[in-house]
């Protein structure tokens, strides 16, 4: 552990000397500060301090990953080309401590800087103007976590539609059981989904925790509706728990296609072990109104305060610096620095994009599915690698997930980037190191 | 390799620069004349774009994608407090692309206002729009005249219409914004060209992007308008695209901007308003009746195979003559009834003037919108006035039976009494003509 810490301490110097370190925090200045001044928000404070945090951090988040694969791609390759690595491998150190020491050297700066960053940020948030716009019930400092509806089984009901189908010959014959299914599954879902004049949907929630009688609980929800424009619908709301479905009720006008919220005191539903929402659909011009079950409602339970929040967000931020740190450094323990800094900025930006890339590959057979299998895989092996949004959930109110830290923790952090450790450390010990110059 | 060879590749390769060079303008030349280039070189960019649009090249195409995407999921998921600057970041990587800053324009001051429940929160993004254009789209694009069109509509639809619930606000909310400007209707214009240097000069030429000059010419032609009301400002930029347009689609929309807002402020033309007793009072300006005629007059003139001018002026002419006759200016009434008998006789195939106006009046009581409620009513109240004044005490007191009539069932029958669209009480409409 003192060779890492040694060799970690090197690394500090070297990047110190180089003046690195103070570039980046000219940099990081320049960043923090300069972009609120520059990024135009809605003229709300509110709309300011969102625009500070996903801006300020998150560029200062973006200019620290470059760095840190930058930085870790020529640690190593660029050592082993100027031949300054042969003073360290000709001391009693293992390859893998020589990386590990890189790896902990850059991580010390990272975190110096990500928290210098994150402290500015959050000093430059207008605290004065939002605290004078708060209103009762929407302080800009509650932090929210968004609670999902129990999921139903539709795939009985679904399977019960394909059968009669088949039987009436609605279902073509070259079309499989399987493909039939999905498309049904979708035909129930959106059905439950849709809320005729008169009729109601009922959502049941298991909150994860014991809900307290003086806290405000939110519902977050969003409909479509029949008719063309944007005319408010009337509905009422109805919570409670299934032995008092209608503890608090409420009669709201919306506008489709815009996330609403609802308050609802906790007191009707204190200890609760399971929430019933009810929407009838009470709208007097008779339009239909639909719910998309991927998004159309939310229980939102309060989850502690936004400078915990933050911490956590910082946290997760952190966490993948040391993921993007461990890419470089192993990077350049494989190739040398051009092609190092290449591999690793592009392996980033395709763990960036991870997320884009979505849905439900269509079923494929022969040879289509061998020339697609590598792609197909290489999405599997990256999906994991996306960045959870943990600034715009800052910034929103909403809470960092706990599966989000580890999700990062575990799997990119612990699972990719150990691999990533073992991999270039493995490298290291085969690699020559003391080629003689061409 | 040869000598000769050596010598002669790279007489060649400067030979074919040369060549490139020279055909390079015409190039551009031929571009231009044909519209399908934005080759020429942007004027006024600020260092930041005029680096990022070069620096950037082909690729800056792609990341206005990626922020486009950005916006729209944003939109989606109701989150718009960085939509402005997307909006601005969007349209400077694209600043010679007018149909970007028309969307972005659009978007702003139409799709996500209407998504806000307060006027004042809708009236930031409506004013967001208008300064995305008005601000930044014509610096980067000063002749523009599609630009300067879409401008115009903003002042046009969204702020002297009625379709969004909160017009009203609007319409207050720039007249107090213009109020800080001049006082009463109409500025001072020879004062304000005369003294560049006036802070209100400057504001009006640095904030507003107006020219006095214009205004006053405009205003000569067209008015007197009051500058303090949305129609006379979509005139003025409809008056700017005009000037510039190179196709004739162009010249017909900004015309057709220019006689339907002159035809707005002869029906909602005239403000009253004091602050202090909120009362803010918008009614009809039967001055301006001859020169929206004229404004037809001089579209057909230019586009005489455009019958749809025609048919416009009809029915202008239909509506002036029953206002004109509410407003009791009946030799007026008779001269222009006359007049569209013989200009267009299928539109007035009665021949007394009167039984015209009455079946008029009756058409138009059936489907009464918010601008002929106001019209009629307005008209009715005047005529009242008019006739106490003179003495004739139970002629006034059969308009103001009429306009109440009007006003009930406008405010009642049609469901009006609750909606953004209600009438003020009667007496304050009463009010302000008797102080007009």
């Amino acid at each position: 552990m003192t060779r890492i810490f040694a060799i970690a301490g090197i690394a500090i110097r070297g990047a110190i000397r180089s003046r690195m370190v103070l570039s980046l925090l000219v940099l990081l200045a320049i960043t923090v500060v300069g972009l609120p001044l520059t990024v135009k928000g809605d003229g709300t404070a509110e709309g300011q301090l969102r625009v500070t945090i996903t801006y300020s951090l998150g560029a200062a988040f973006a200019l620290l990953a470059l760095t840190s694969l930058w930085a870790g791609a020529l640690s190593i390759a660029q050592e082993i080309e100027e031949k300054q690595i042969q003073l360290l491998a000709a001391k009693p150190v293992k390859r893998t401590e020589i990386w590990a020491g890189k790896w902990v050297g850059l991580m010390t700066i990272n975190t110096a800087l990500l928290l210098a960053a994150a402290l500015a940020t959050a000093l430059l948030l207008p605290r004065k103007q939002l605290d004078a716009q708060s209103e009762p019930g929407h302080d800009w400092r509650a932090v929210y976590r968004p609670i999902m509806p129990t999921l139903e089984d539709y795939s009985k009901e679904a399977r019960a539609l394909l059968n009669q189908r088949r039987a009436d010959g609605e279902i073509p014959k070259n079309v499989d059981d399987e493909t039939a299914l999905r498309v049904l599954q979708q035909e129930v879902l959106l059905r439950e989904a849709t809320v005729a004049p008169g009729q109601q949907r009922k959502w049941t929630i298991v909150p994860p925790r014991t809900i307290r009688a003086d806290e405000t609980l939110r519902i977050r929800f969003r409909y479509s509706s029949s008719a063309f424009g944007i005319d408010a619908a009337v509905g009422r709301w109805q919570v409670g728990t299934p032995s008092q479905p209608t503890a608090w009720q409420s009669v709201s006008t919306n506008i489709p296609e815009l996330y609403q919220t609802l308050e609802i005191p906790a007191a009707v539903l204190a200890d609760a072990r399971e929430v019933v929402i009810t929407f009838t659909n009470e709208d007097p011009n008779g339009v239909t109104l639909v719910f998309n079950p991927s998004d159309g409602l939310r229980l939102q339970l309060p989850a502690g305060s936004f400078a915990q929040n933050y911490a956590r967000a910082f946290l997760v931020l952190l966490l993948r610096l040391g993921f993007l740190t461990a890419l470089g450094v192993t990077a350049g323990a494989l190739f040398s620095s051009p092609v190092a800094l290449f591999i690793a900025v592009s392996l980033m930006a395709m763990s960036q994009f991870a997320g884009m890339s979505a849905g439900t590959a269509p079923a494929q057979r022969g040879i289509q599915r061998v020339i697609n299998a590598p792609a197909y895989a290489l999405r599997a092996a990256l999906k994991p690698l996306a960045s959870p949004p943990v600034l715009d959930a800052v910034a929103t109110g909403m809470l960092v997930e706990d599966e989000w830290i580890l999700r990062v923790a575990g799997v990119q952090l612990l699972l990719y980037g150990g691999a990533l450790a073992l991999l270039g450390a493995s490298v290291l010990n085969r690699r020559e190191l003391a080629l003689p110059a061409i | 390799m040869k000598r000769s060879t050596s010598i002669l590749l790279p007489l060649l390769v400067i030979a074919g620069l040369f060549g490139a060079a020279r055909l390079n303008e015409p190039l551009r030349d031929a571009r231009r004349e044909y519209g399908i280039s934005q080759a020429d070189p942007l004027v006024n960019a600020p260092p930041l774009v005029a680096f990022s649009t070069v620096a950037l090249g082909g690729f800056r195409g792609i990341v206005a994608d990626i922020l486009w995407m950005r916006s729209a999921r944003l939109q989606d998921e109701g989150r718009y407090f960085e939509l402005v600057q997307l909006a601005d970041w969007i349209t400077k990587l694209e600043p010679r692309f007018t149909d970007v800053w028309a969307f972005h324009a659009w978007n702003l001051s139409y799709n996500i206002s209407v998504l806000l429940k307060q006027p004042e929160e809708r009236w930031r993004w409506v004013s967001s729009g208008i300064s995305l254009l008005r601000d930044e789209g014509l610096r980067y694009n000063p002749g523009d005249a599609r630009l300067l069109y879409e401008l115009g509509w903003l002042f046009q639809h969204k702020l002297a219409g009625n379709t969004d619930s909160a017009n009203m606000y609007y319409k207050q909310a720039w007249a107090a914004e213009m109020a800080e400007l001049w006082n009463g209707p109409t500025p001072d214009f020879d004062f304000l060209i005369a003294n560049p240097n006036d802070p209100r000069a400057q504001r009006l030429r640095d904030r507003y992007k107006m020219d006095p000059a214009a205004m006053r010419e405009i205003d000569q032609r067209y008015g007197p308008l009051d500058w303090r009301l949305p129609q006379a400002h979509a005139i003025y930029w409809a008056w700017q695209s005009r000037a510039l347009a190179k196709k004739d689609f162009d010249a017909i929309s900004a015309d057709r901007m220019i006689f339907q807002s002159l035809a707005d402020a002869f029906r909602q033309g005239k403000l009253y308003t004091n602050p202090a007793q909120h009362l803010f009072i918008l009614s009809p300006n039967p001055d301006l009746i001859p020169r929206v005629i004229a404004a037809y007059d001089d579209a057909i003139a230019q586009f005489e195979d455009n019958d749809s001018f025609k048919t416009s002026q009809a029915n202008f002419m239909r509506e002036a003559i029953v206002a004109l006759y509410s407003y009791n200016r009946i030799n007026e009434y008779k001269a222009l009834f006359a007049e569209l008998r013989r200009r267009y006789p299928e539109a007035a195939p009665e021949s007394d003037p009167e039984k015209f106006v009455q079946a008029e009046f009756t058409a138009r009581q059936q489907h009464l919108t918010p601008d002929t409620a106001r019209e009629l009513i307005n008209g009715a109240l005047y005529q009242s006035i008019f006739w106490k004044t003179h003495g004739d005490s139970a002629r006034a007191e059969g308009f103001q039976h009429l306009a109440r009539l009007t006003w009930d069932h406008y405010q009642t029958a049609l469901g009006a009494t609750n909606s953004p669209n209600a009438l003020p009480p009667l007496d304050e409409m009463r009010q302000a003509i008797e102080q007009n």
